[in-house]
């Protein structure tokens, strides 16, 4: 009931912030809001971990609530980072993932006691290293769309900047976990990779990024076709979201 | 000698990297580094995937293998004997969720080990996983007076030749047995003469097996130091990349 409570409050402050962002010029109004949104959803985080007796981020529902908190958390600790649209996209994105987090189906919003191979060590820095690089993923993701609506060529590529260093930061967490997860199964069955779905799927979400990160052209060639160019991104970064989603519907299988 | 039985996937990937590199398809200094570095941990890996030894064990309570049996010329686990004294599943408060799985093992009959799920036992150069249970029911047959501890699938001794204990029908509660492809079946606890013997069955308990994955880690710290390695000089690169776009 708690829970309940608190998440809904997060999320009316989330909208809160939102509407404040699009209506209201000065800034720091729906920054205070934002902030907040965040106390809440920590406060929300704190209860679950307490009542569950371990991190929120074991099934699909501490997904959808953890994910956000992260995203929310940079747009606080890092304000100047994000401009006016992309902090109201991200602000968005965050009370789009509480709002489905508050309509789950009850069996899956349940605490449900850890496997035994889910009791180590490694999944404090596994997990929160693929959280870390879907938060930038979104971020990256965001950057791509936006790029599709810029209005010239400039603003084209200070955001194509601003992507690929993102994509950059997602590409860097997703191999940190792909290689925590790997010294996890390892430390837990003695093999590090053994080609199941769920390797093979993090490695083929690894390539999709490194396929992105390969697409930098030199600059002579770099304003041939913007919008065949931040089409394609979208694409592959919506291809690697696919890999988020599946994955935070099968999180209960180890590394 | 490595190369023959090496997975071919990780050494294409890695040639594939290191020809990108020498061919100057990478042209940063950092960049050449990096895809050099993760040409090495896929050796590595290739190396791995090939060199070491890699096999299941099944234990039953009370059972004792040699792993001589198992191991190649790699002389460290020679002459060892790994007992399963016990194998115990701890359950969390909900009485349905495992919380952990242990092995109660003694090596060479006197040294106690406990394997478990994330804490694994060395043995000289190899290591021994928990990797997972196997349960059974075990019965008490009388055959003609002689009595054995069996559960599914083993066979007993009869004067009239091999018999094995095949499966148990809950509905009509009896026994399958099984002789030379043809079945004939004995009713839980109450005695009957098939085939000029004396059959009675009664139950005993049920036992675990303890299923423990034994692989050879040599070589490992390596992949480990250079798949670290890797992530360090990734973080470095994209740093630097991150400043001079700044610069700019």
């Amino acid at each position: 009931m708690t829970e309940t409570i608190l998440l809904i409050t997060a999320l009316v402050f989330y909208l809160l912030s939102l509407i404040l962002q699009l209506t209201v010029p000065d800034r720091k109004q729906g920054q205070y809001a934002l902030f907040l949104a965040v106390s809440v959803h920590l406060g929300l985080l704190a209860v679950r971990s307490a009542a569950a007796g371990h991190p929120p981020f074991t099934n699909i529902y501490e997904t959808f609530l953890l994910l956000p908190f992260l995203t929310g958390l940079r747009l606080i600790l890092w304000p100047k980072q994000a401009d006016r649209p992309l902090r109201a996209i991200l602000t968005g994105v965050a009370g789009a993932f509480l709002l489905v987090a508050l309509f789950l189906p009850g069996d899956l919003k349940a605490i449900k006691p850890l496997m035994p191979a889910l009791n180590s060590f490694w999944m404090y820095i596994h997990v929160p290293a693929y959280f870390l690089g879907y938060m930038a993923l979104i971020v990256a993701l965001v950057y791509a769309l936006m790029i599709l609506f810029a209005r010239d060529e400039g603003k084209a590529g200070e955001l194509e900047r601003k992507m690929e260093t993102e994509i950059r930061i997602t590409f860097f967490f997703l191999n940190l976990g792909l290689v925590t997860g790997a010294i996890w199964a390892y430390v837990s069955w003695g093999n590090y990779w053994s080609w199941d779905p769920k390797e093979t799927w993090a490695l083929i979400n690894i390539l999709i990024l490194a396929f992105v990160l390969h697409l930098q052209r030199p600059n002579a060639e770099k304003s041939m076709d913007r919008y065949s160019d931040g089409l394609q991104r979208c694409l592959y970064l919506l291809g690697s979201k696919f890999y988020f989603v599946r994955t935070a519907f099968l999180y209960l299988t180890p590394p | 000698m490595i190369l023959p039985s090496t997975p071919p996937l990780w050494i294409a990937l890695s040639l594939m990297l290191i020809a990108a590199v020498m061919f100057n398809g990478i042209r940063s200094f950092r960049q050449k580094i990096l895809h050099l570095m993760l040409a090495a941990v896929f050796l590595l890996v290739a190396a791995d995937k090939s060199g070491n030894e890699r096999f299941f064990i099944t234990l039953r309570e009370g059972e004792t293998i040699s792993l001589d049996n198992y191991v190649s010329h790699r002389a460290d686990a020679h002459n060892v004997d790994l007992t399963l004294k016990r194998f115990e599943i701890e359950m969390h408060t909900d009485g349905r969720t495992p919380r952990a799985f242990r092995s109660y093992l003694r090596i060479n009959g006197d040294r106690p080990a406990v394997l478990s799920v994330n804490d694994p036992l060395a043995i000289g150069r190899y290591r021994l996983y928990q990797s997972a249970y196997e349960k059974h029911f075990y019965f008490v047959v009388n055959v003609n007076d002689t009595l054995y501890e069996a559960t599914f699938g083993d066979t007993l001794p009869s004067p009239s030749g091999p018999v094995a204990l095949d499966a148990y029908d809950h509905r009509s509660r009896r026994f399958r047995m099984m002789k030379n492809d043809t079945a004939f079946y004995v009713p839980l606890e109450t005695p009957v003469v098939k085939h000029h013997t004396e059959w009675y069955i009664s139950p005993q308990g049920e036992h675990y097996s303890s299923v423990i994955e034994m692989a050879e880690v040599s070589g490992l710290r390596w992949l480990l130091a250079a798949g670290l390695a890797y992530l360090a000089v990734m973080a470095w690169d994209f740093w630097l990349s991150h400043k001079r776009r700044r610069k700019k």
